[in-house]
């Protein structure tokens, strides 16, 4: 009697066990042990890799008929995920600045049409001599949150302080057009010379080559600091300082909270030079892991979703536009040139054969209408605006055969491992590469992907043990960012180098007028898509949501024709509100 | 006993240094370091800043060198800064502990007044229904890896009831209330503690059993004692002692957190301070968790002891 | 001298791995007040079966008594509740183990030990239980015992420990004590201190004694009567004397003749009893013994009763008569 009652008892357990689990694991093989890194984009910040653990991937695949939550934000109150190592302060991070556009200003900031900048704290500037100098007119009606007014000794000091190499920060080299440069970078002064004070609300910036687009380009990519409270702290204990944990700016929002990689919040700032935010406060939460930050929009618990770290994965999209509190851009334009980075200091790759063979050998067209469920277009060219590409671009369709006589020509040993590295993990992506890697070995290139977190595949980089890798860059503000992987001695041009481009560049950078500048950059697109250093592949979305509670989050996001990383961008934030 | 006490001190201190040192090899031999895993492709950084950034840290001295001045800045009471943040290790870790200790103390108090008691049940009740419910229970407990029963959690009661919190600590914007930290700690600490729960379970059954076939309790009966009696002052009395060895180990687990449980849940505590350093390659950060956990282990050890040594009088130290 | 207890047809069973074990198949004895005798058997004989379910402490499952009744002081213990069962345990009748180091609580000092059974029984207070225990340690010969009270069982050696087992089961000063190979465990010197004790405990106490054992050298010096078990039965029953004189039943003969004789010439073999116990999951088919016995005959497929042997014995074999003449195992009758 016993026996049966355990026997029933234990089988009735078992089946409700599997149905539990089960249920939730539908559509996605679970796989991998649970110590990978967060789906990272090399466009996400920096230290930003949480634990994802594919198990979540599964418990989040679930059936889209849910129900869903109900928007249950509190009014005023704007609820938005960070990622993590964002706290740490804008100077050092790469990725999601925005925070900075909360709580700091630059002198201008990339406007959310992306078809120019917006003047900030400076309300105007002159440029002379064809770029060789500029005068910026700042405003003289700015406060700090402390109440202390916005000078040009802010700006002076936030220059200083963004090229001396003590402070290390990221984006020092976006200032290496300013006269002075070289010494401060060499530790020679701590001060640039070419920027000067003309008055209280005037600063002049000397640069060393005419660049007409420095405003443009440049210009955004810093944010003013008070000099007041910044100036005595040391250049080497800048990082760590407690000013990061009570951020005085003067952004539309004032730092109240902030707890390290964990949450920041912040109030309206009644002073703020544009008009009091419709806000009355703003709360980013971290979340290392996108799924959990997937699960808190599902659950209503942030009101946005970030595109940093992969948005929404092609294949949840419908889930979350199941959502009736949600608006789903689910086709948004990433900027996002996918390509091939193949290493050309290996010998194997120098023959152009062997790279066309690679382009001839995938079928792109074919894996973005299955794997990536039709998102993304086909791309030969890094470039996403269509004023810098050239008309008669070489395509590289499908073609195995093709490829397979072009690697015999140019003598490839197909026993050869080709190590194909991969920093995505989610399922999509992962899917992606595997079919690439089948098709590679279909025509006789042995790839076999290894999966790597960003650590791992900077020190491959350096130690030139990389050979071919999956990976994506932002090209979404301006061409001219290309050359920082395509041009001669970067890092990331992994041994490519062509004077001509080098030169292309550079002309591009001659003039503001776009009319001028096009032609060099076609001839650029032109050069790169026969030279293949790398190969493109196409173009990436990143789908977001946002919930409706918030007017004026999605409409500026509807507005931007493609995202931009890695820099504040202005988007009026002060005029949002919550229904 | 005070000799005992000292020579295992004195033992513990090479431990350590052993410990450390192993710890510190294996994390400097993951490829990169942590200004490489700060840099990304989207914001190329040359060559010689990276070069300058290391030496910054150090991290172009050899690994032995920058062992001892890890080592040296640690007896003197400086755990370092993060690579990643330049803020102070112990104070990273001040402030993340409490959480951590919310998280796993609630998630084990629950897991051990429940295991020890449905173990304790299940083995007075052996055969009986109730004793193959609750091992089947148990079964399945061990079996299931708490960060599924997690994501399982959420699933259900987060976002299809909403009745709980998908992560978090507490619900940002608002100020801090007991209950809304309640709300949150819930769901995480109930998915460690079931697991542990049948973990403490199986084990409280398979040692009272033990302690019930012994002579001694029947002598007890013999003696006509009242049944519980018999129960606590015999049985539990003894059976209950290896209990005091779960305790002992839980304590160290309840400092290193549990990392994939905070990942998850998003709870700030030191479990994911932990592996947010290991891919950042935030070495001081690393060794500061590590020394912590190994001290908190290796300290839990020594309670043990000595707590068995008072409940069973045959274990004396000299 | 009145009847103390009186067990009839006692039957217990075990359940084990789907079969049933037949521990005690229907015996029947009796023992009056103060009156000490043996119970003397094999392992798997049931002699500790038969006194662990007078006492209540067959746990069920798996064991079950059958049937049969056992009468104590005229109340038959198989019918009482577990509440009036429990008030007799360890009051009016009590029982000494075979091992003391694992029959005594380790964590718990011996003095609890006593004390606790006093107060489960005797409504005393704290001080006056100490006492009394105190008192009970030192009749039992433990040295010390006002020191030692405290002190825990690892601390005492053999001898000790039984010492204080004893003293455990006396200080209540039940009417039966039974004694379950209390002495199997110690050293031989051992031994006889612990029989001698318990001899000078009986004369000063007065209570009954049940002792089991395998060996019958042994009970010799104590008890007055011995019963010898078989595979549940009772095979003979007898005046201690009497039965090592002249044993009536075959296995009796065999157990006698299988003890080593210091004076017998080293280079004979040890008798012994050929053939291993029955197993006791088979249902019982004629006498036990017979696969065993040298004296079989066909009418031994017939399981013999217990029969009279006038003078205070029993023997349960089919040639008890001719027996009678017989000096050693296996010779013809």
């Amino acid at each position: 009697m016993n026996k049966h009652y355990k026997l029933i008892a234990f089988v009735a357990l078992i089946a409700l066990f599997l149905s539990v689990a089960c249920a939730p694991a539908a559509t996605q093989p679970t796989s991998a042990p649970p110590t990978q890194a967060a789906s990272a984009a090399p466009t996400a910040a920096a230290p930003t890799q949480g634990a994802d653990t594919a198990p979540t991937q599964a418990a989040a695949t679930a059936p889209a008929d849910a129900p869903g939550a109900t928007s249950k934000g509190p009014a005023g109150v704007l609820r938005l995920p960070l990622r993590p190592g964002v706290t740490v302060g804008s100077l050092w991070t790469a990725a999601g600045r925005h925070l900075d556009e909360a709580f700091l200003s630059g002198l201008a900031e990339v406007k959310w049409t992306a078809d120019g900048v917006q003047p900030m704290l400076a309300k105007s500037w002159d440029m002379e001599d064809g770029g060789k100098a500029f005068v910026f007119h700042l405003r003289d009606d700015v406060k700090w949150s402390d109440g202390k007014p916005f000078t040009a000794d802010d700006v002076l000091y936030t220059l200083n302080t963004y090229a001396n190499p003590k402070v290390g920060a990221i984006h020092a080299g976006k200032l290496s057009d300013i006269v002075g440069y070289a010494d401060v970078k060499d530790g020679k002064t701590e001060t640039l010379s070419g920027v000067t004070k003309v008055d209280d609300h005037t600063v002049r910036v000397e640069l060393s080559t005419p660049t007409p687009l420095f405003v443009e380009l440049k210009i955004p990519f810093v944010s003013i600091l008070p000099a007041h409270i910044l100036s005595s702290v040391p250049a080497d204990k800048l990082k760590g300082n407690d000013y990061w944990n009570n951020v005085v700016g003067t952004g539309p929002f004032i730092m109240t909270k902030m707890v390290q990689d964990q949450l920041v919040e912040g109030v309206a700032n009644p002073d703020y030079f544009e008009g009091k935010p419709k806000l009355d406060k703003v709360v980013y939460q971290v979340y290392a892991d996108s799924n959990t930050m997937l699960a808190a929009l599902e659950a209503g618990e942030i009101d946005g979703m970030l595109f940093q770290g992969g948005g929404i994965p092609v294949d949840q999209v419908a889930r979350f536009e199941a959502l009736p509190n949600l608006k789903v851009l689910g086709n948004m334009d990433a900027g996002l040139p996918t390509f091939m980075l193949i290493n050309l200091n290996k010998d194997y790759f120098k023959d152009v054969r062997v790279r066309q063979a690679i382009m001839h050998a995938i079928d792109r067209q074919t894996i973005i209408d299955t794997v990536k469920l039709g998102t993304g277009t086909l791309s030969n060219t890094m470039f996403p605006m269509e004023w810098a590409r050239a008309q008669d671009l070489t395509d590289y369709p499908y073609d195995p055969e093709k490829a397979k006589a072009l690697l015999t020509e140019a003598g490839w040993d197909s026993s050869r491992k080709i190590d194909l590295q991969r920093y995505y993990t989610d399922q999509v992506n992962k899917d992606t590469v595997d079919a690439i890697a089948a098709q590679l070995q279909a025509v006789g290139i042995n790839a076999v992907v290894r999966e790597v977190k960003s650590a791992e595949f900077q020190a491959s980089i350096d130690d030139d043990s990389l050979e071919l890798a999956y990976a994506a860059n932002g090209q979404g503000l301006d061409p001219s960012l290309g050359i920082l992987v395509t041009g001669c001695g970067q890092r990331l041009s992994v041994g490519y180098c062509n004077e001509e481009v080098d030169k292309l560049y550079a002309e591009g950078q001659s003039s503001a007028d776009r009319a001028v500048r096009a032609p060099s950059y076609q001839k650029i697109s032109k050069i790169l898509n026969e030279e293949l250093p790398k190969g493109w592949l196409w173009w990436e979305v990143r789908p977001v949501a946002f919930d409706t509670r918030i007017v004026g989050l999605a409409e500026h996001f509807e507005e931007q024709p493609l995202l931009l990383f890695d820099i504040p961008v202005y988007n009026q934030m002060h005029t949002w509100y919550t229904k | 006993m005070l000799a005992y006490l000292i020579r295992r001190i004195l033992v513990n201190i090479p431990l350590l240094i052993g410990i450390t040192f192993i710890v510190f090899m294996l994390a400097s031999m993951m490829p990169g370091d942590a200004v490489l895993a700060m840099i990304s492709t989207d914001t190329p950084v040359s060559d010689e800043m990276i070069k300058m950034r290391r030496g910054e840290l150090g991290l172009d001295l050899p690994l032995p060198v920058q062992y001892l001045r890890w080592m040296s800045n640690v007896v003197r009471g400086n755990l370092g800064y993060s690579f990643v943040s330049a803020e102070s290790v112990s104070q990273m870790i001040a402030i993340r502990i409490p959480a951590t200790l919310e998280l796993m103390g609630v998630s084990l108090l629950i897991s051990i007044v429940l295991g020890v008691t449905l173990g304790a049940i299940s083995a007075l009740k052996q055969y009986s229904f109730t004793d193959y419910s609750f091992t089947i229970f148990g079964f399945v407990g061990i079996s299931i890896p708490d960060f599924f029963l997690g994501l399982i959690l959420v699933f259900i009661f987060a976002i299809k009831l909403g009745w709980f919190p998908t992560s978090g600590f507490q619900t940002a914007g608002q100020e801090f209330s007991v209950f809304d930290n309640l709300r949150h700690v819930f769901l995480p600490a109930l998915a460690l503690a079931l697991v542990r729960t049948a973990v403490f379970m199986r084990y409280t059954r398979s040692s009272i059993l033990e302690v019930l076939g012994n002579d001694y309790v029947r002598t007890a009966r013999a003696k006509g004692l009242k049944e519980t009696i018999v129960i606590v002052r015999h049985i539990m009395r003894n059976g209950l002692i290896p209990v005091i060895t779960i305790i002992g180990i839980s304590l160290g687990v309840l400092f290193a957190g549990s990392v994939i449980i905070e990942t998850i849940f998003q709870w700030p505590g030191i479990g994911m301070m932990f592996i947010n350093a290991v891919t950042g390659r935030d070495s001081p950060v690393i060794m500061g968790y590590v020394l912590l956990t190994a001290v908190i282990v290796l300290v839990a050890n020594l309670v043990t002891d000595i707590v068995y040594s008072v409940a069973d009088p045959r274990i004396r130290y000299e | 001298m009145s009847q103390l207890l009186q067990i009839k047809n006692l039957k217990v069973t075990f359940r084990s791995d789907g079969a049933l074990i037949r521990a005690v198949n229907g015996i029947s004895y009796s023992v009056d007040e103060g009156e000490s005798i043996a119970i003397v058997g094999e392992s798997g004989s049931g002699k500790s079966v038969g006194v662990m379910a007078l006492m209540g402490l067959i746990p069920n499952p798996p064991g079950k008594i059958e049937s049969g009744e056992v009468f104590f002081k005229g109340r038959d213990l198989l019918k009482a509740s577990s509440a009036e069962l429990r008030a007799i345990r360890g009051k009016e009748i009590a029982m000494v183990f075979q091992d003391p180091m694992t029959s005594l609580n380790p964590v718990l000092p011996v003095g609890l030990q006593l004390t606790e059974a006093i107060q489960a029984h005797m409504g005393l207070d704290k001080d006056q239980a100490r006492e009394r225990a105190i008192k009970m340690l030192a009749l039992t010969g433990l040295p010390n015992p006002e020191q030692r009270i405290k002190d825990f069982p690892f601390q005492f050696s053999g001898g000790q420990r039984q010492r204080i087992m004893i003293a455990m089961a006396l200080v209540c000063t039940p009417d039966l004590l039974i004694a379950d190979e209390p002495t199997t465990a110690l050293d031989v010197t051992i031994q006889a201190q612990i029989v001698e004790l318990m001899r000078e405990l009986q004369s000063e106490l007065g209570m009954a004694i049940i002792w089991i054992s395998h060996n019958l050298g042994l009970v010799a010096g104590v008890v007055t009567r011995v019963i010898v078990m078989y595979s549940g039965f009772i095979v003979e029953q007898a005046p201690v004397d009497d039965l090592y004189e002249r044993p009536l039943h075959p296995y009796t003969l065999g157990l006698l003749h299988a003890v080593p004789h210091v004076d017998v010439n080293s280079q004979n073999r040890l008798a012994s009893i050929e053939g291993m116990p029955p197993d006791l999951r088979k249902p019982i088919s004629g006498c036990p013994f017979a696969p065993r016995c040298p004296y079989r005959i066909e009418k031994c497929a017939e399981l013999p009763p217990l029969f009279d042997a006038g003078d205070g014995r029993q023997s349960a074999c089919w040639r008890w008569q001719e027996l009678q003449t017989a000096t050693t195992f296996g010779e013809t009758l």
